[in-house]
């Protein structure tokens, strides 16, 4: 279903015939995210300034047009999947770094940069964004807001929530709202802490202003290699029992070892059951000491050998192998389900297992990426779609392994969301009167429900279900 | 007075579903904002509270939530003042998990009485708001209250992992949980923390913990010039040393600080603390690098208060205004939050101001966090000029996107000004959440700001 000739006219006076995107064809590369879901809009719009944005919020709340902000499109659970029949607001024209604040430490963005640019900018002076999803390189900073998206190095530093700053919203209304912004505990109700995470369910983010750090003065990296991923798992939790907090304690198991070694070459051994990437950083003084004990610890826990990084390119290739782990998993089968359930990071060892029990029971094959340190797994279910039988399996052992999760007190959703493709699992960690709050906010901001409507909340008793299941 | 008790005038309805919370059910005696409730009640669980909250909002009897009453003086005066109630008797840890770091306990526990338990394992919550050995964990969180190592650690936002709020429907919801990461829906725990009790009470928490550091001083400086004192924080925010806490403090604060700990100065001399935390190695270079720092920029000093000095050094902080020896009344406390590069101009134009104002000041200032707290004793004489001079100096900060909330203040201020300023546009979203929240207005009415 498009939109009339008068409507397309409409959003076309407002960002230009070169900004409207409404054939079929072009419409159809705006249908996916890199999860499983689809939807067709009916047409994307690609404004330049937060002027644009607001008329076209404005028209489309007038039209009751649900809409949905866009970025790289890289959501892992549906997030960005347009409203059926309703408006993509691209924003990959609005990538501006608006200002680098050094003074007070901090920067203001368009939500169409690459979180990898803002870095990248700021590096040569000493300074950088911690924030770093492995998707780094394309995704956007509208779209890390919006899924508080976390990374490796957030196991020191914290995901998104705690290095955004202040943020200019549109409203489902229209009206054009700053939240936050350079100085400390803005007044009244925490309007930014709500807003990150909200998967774009509360309103379209046009500006974001994020804290900014110097640069650690010194790095080490390590690769601990393991013949069993639950002796990797437990190095994880002593190692932080120590009192040492890593910046990053990355686990990866023997099927992502061996897609990254067949692509990447990143220098993972193929013939052990897991690895841990080890990154310290901090002050120089006490590198040696805190090298050695993290080095201990991991043989005490039954650690085949440790590797250090003697060199900035072995440190990047390490990186490399671990952020490419996602793509390299390619090679292994046409398609992969990503669940990213978080539990006590304690429980990673009987989760973990768990998990290898329930792809054996569905007879799946599963690869594990783990941000271990947060508790954070990221179990990779590998499955062909063209193949109806394995694709119904995969969506119930991603179910089960949630709900293992749940059991032994995590939650369902570390850094992903909950998108489309979690609605089901959501009365897990969700009960009525939960949701009736959940409800309360999604209404203070968008009355109609036209701000990336049917995410995070399952539709409403009475709401047609129609086309939520559309996939 | 009939001699009857005033809580016998609350409807009973209010306790019908709750007949434990009507037995302690007693005359109150700390007036809140001068006014005193018609009673108070207690607490002994969180159903119970949403149950009372429920039959509050039918009855619409305003409901004031108090923990260690620390923090009862933030906020304008209530429009209503019907029932305290209060939170200590939920002072249990439910659940305690050294290794994975998290820690869950209920609102009414004193923030001193979690640092003994979980310095027993080697961790603690790095929390240090003022008369934090007495404030309740649900009480900072509700006012989002922090303290000098906020630079390092951050504030509340950044340590709740979890939360379970009584609300006015009568229902008790559960947010977040225990791991360290979760984007299951809503944060829900960021729009509850700092909001004061007004969309819901918060009955428990979960808390992210962090090992103590193996090492914890506070190194201290001195100079004639403040000035002096922001370029060394101007240069130890920019270096790779991460300070865990900056704090200036004028001659007059720095005095009694100084007294406090056995330590002289000048009498005259603005002072610095910087807190350092780390392993023992690091903290060794770091103070090294503190003494060329102050004397890079002119400053005295470079002493090191080591660890237990270093403990008492920020306890004595914490408590400050209590030290100051100035009744109530007479004490206005204001915190403007401003964009660092505005802090040298803050402090002259603070002074500017008192001196407007015929009256005694003196400010802390937390300069790698931007925030000036600002004293003034001695107004009552010029209430006209002290309205006026605050309104100034907030005038000034809003043009910078900062704010200046009176923390503390004597009545008659806080009838003749807003405490906590104008909030702009998003006024409205906060209202609709009030609305929805608590439609009858019963929690804390009128002492957030726009009058919610």
């Amino acid at each position: 279903m498009g939109f009339n000739a008068r409507t397309l006219r409409r959003f076309s006076r407002i960002v230009g015939r070169e900004g409207l995107l409404s054939t079929s064809t072009d419409l159809k590369v705006y249908e996916y995210d890199a999860s499983l879901e689809r939807g067709r809009p009916a047409a994307v719009v690609f404004p330049t300034s937060r002027e644009q944005v607001v008329r076209l919020v404005k028209l489309a709340n007038k039209e009751k047009i649900p809409f949905v902000a866009r970025g790289s499109g890289t959501n892992l659970s549906g997030g960005s999947i347009p409203p059926a029949g309703g408006l993509v607001i691209e924003f990959s024209r609005m990538n501006r770094i608006l200002e680098i604040d050094r003074e007070n430490l901090c920067a203001t963005v368009e939500p169409g940069l690459y979180n990898i640019e803002l870095s990248n900018a700021l590096i040569p002076h000493g300074y950088y964004y911690a924030p770093d999803p492995a998707s780094q390189k394309v995704s956007t900073f509208g779209g890390n807001v919006g899924e508080n998206s976390g990374g490796p190095h957030c196991l020191k530093y914290g995901v998104t929530t705690n290095h955004v700053l202040g943020l200019e919203v549109v409203l489902s209304d229209g009206e054009l709202v700053e939240l936050g912004g350079k100085t400390s505990d803005p007044l009244g109700y925490d309007l930014v802490g709500v807003l990150v995470g909200s998967e774009g369910t509360l309103g379209i983010i046009t500006k974001v202003v994020v804290r900014i750090m110097r640069l650690p003065e010194a790095v080490k990296t390590f690769l601990a290699i393991y013949d069993s991923i639950g002796e990797a798992g437990e190095s994880v939790s002593a190692i932080i029992a120590q009192g040492i907090l890593p910046a990053t304690l990355e686990l990866m198991d023997k099927t992502v070892i061996a897609a990254v070694e067949a692509s990447l070459k990143a220098g993972y051994p193929l013939d052990a059951e897991a690895v841990l990437i080890i990154e310290l950083d901090g002050l120089k003084e006490s590198m040696d000491r805190l090298s050695e004990k993290v080095i201990q610890t991991c043989r005490e826990h039954g650690v085949r050998e440790v590797k250090t990084a003697q060199t900035g390119d072995e440190r990047e290739a390490l990186w490399a192998g671990r952020r490419g782990a996602f793509g390299a998993i390619a090679r292994v089968a046409p398609n992969y389900l990503v669940t990213d359930g978080t539990v006590p990071r304690n429980r990673l060892p009987e989760v973990l297992r768990r998990v290898s029990e329930i792809g054996k029971k569905y007879d799946l094959l599963i690869g594990n990426v783990l941000h271990a340190g947060d508790g954070n797994l990221h179990p990779l279910i590998l499955f062909d779609e063209r193949n109806q039988e394995q694709r119904k399996k995969v969506v119930q052992a991603g179910l089960e392994i949630l709900e293992a999760c749940v059991a032994v007190g995590g939650t369902i959703s570390g850094e992903h969301g909950i998108g489309l493709e979690k609605i089901s699992a959501m009365p897990l960690v969700c009960g009525r009167s939960e949701l009736q709050a959940l409800r309360h906010v999604k209404e203070s901001f968008d009355p109609y429900y036209l701000s990336n409507p049917r995410k995070i909340l399952p539709p409403q008793e009475g709401e047609e279900r129609g086309e939520r299941d559309r996939a | 007075m009939n001699g009857r008790p005033s809580y016998e005038t609350l409807p009973q309805g209010l306790f019908s579903s709750v007949p434990t919370i009507r037995d302690s059910l007693r005359v109150d005696s700390m007036p809140v904002e001068g006014r005193t409730a018609k009673g108070a009640v207690s607490a002994n669980s969180l159903e119970e509270m949403a149950e009372l909250l429920r039959a509050a909002s039918k009855e619409k009897i305003a409901i004031i939530p108090r923990g260690s009453g620390t923090m009862m003086g933030l906020g304008n005066p209530p429009r209503e003042v019907d029932l305290v109630l209060d939170l200590r008797r939920l002072s249990r840890v439910l659940e305690y998990n050294p290794e994975n770091l998290t820690v869950t306990a209920e609102c009414g526990l004193p923030l001193a009485g979690l640092q003994e338990i979980l310095g027993r394992k080697g961790q603690f919550l790095p929390l240090d708001p003022p008369y934090f050995l007495s404030a309740s964990l649900g009480g900072i969180v509700a006012a989002n209250a922090s303290g000098p190592k906020r630079l390092h650690f951050g504030t509340v936002r950044d340590m709740i992992l979890g939360m379970r709020v009584a609300l006015a429907d009568g229902s008790v919801v559960s947010f977040g949980g225990r791991c360290v990461k979760n984007v299951s829906g809503l944060d829900m725990c960021k729009l509850f923390a700092g909001s004061l009790g007004t969309l819901g009470i918060i009955g428990e928490l979960t808390f992210k913990v962090h090992p103590l550091p193996e090492q914890e001083v506070i190194q201290v400086g001195f100079s004639s010039d403040p000035a002096n004192l922001l370029r060394a924080c101007h240069s130890l925010v920019h270096s790779v040393l991460f300070p865990a806490a900056l704090e200036i403090l004028h001659p007059h604060l720095a005095r009694i600080w100084c007294r406090q700990m056995g330590l002289s100065y000048p009498q005259q001399d603005w002072l610095i603390l910087i807190g350092w935390v780390g392993f023992a190695e690091d903290v060794s270079r770091l103070a090294q690098e503190g003494q060329e720092v102050f004397s890079n920029h002119g400053v005295m000093g470079g002493e090191i208060c080591p660890s237990d000095r270093a403990r008492s050094g920020w306890e004595v902080f914490g408590q400050l205004p209590r030290h100051l020896e100035v009744p109530p009344e007479d004490l206005i406390l204001c915190r403007m939050c401003l964009p660092l590069s505005a802090l040298e101009e803050a402090i002259v134009g603070w002074q500017k101001e008192a001196k407007a104002m015929g009256c005694s000041s003196a400010q802390s200032i937390r300069a790698g966090s931007g925030i000036l707290c600002g004293y003034l004793f001695g107004t009552q004489r010029n209430e006209e000029r002290t309205v006026e001079a605050l309104e100034r100096l907030r005038g000034w900060a809003l043009g910078l996107g900062g704010s200046l909330v009176v923390e503390s203040a004597p009545l008659w201020l806080k009838k003749r000004l807003d405490v906590w300023g104008p909030v702009g546009k998003q006024l409205i979203l906060m209202r609709r959440l009030k609305g929805h929240f608590d439609p009858m207005g019963v929690l804390n009415p009128g002492r957030y700001l726009g009058g919610i």
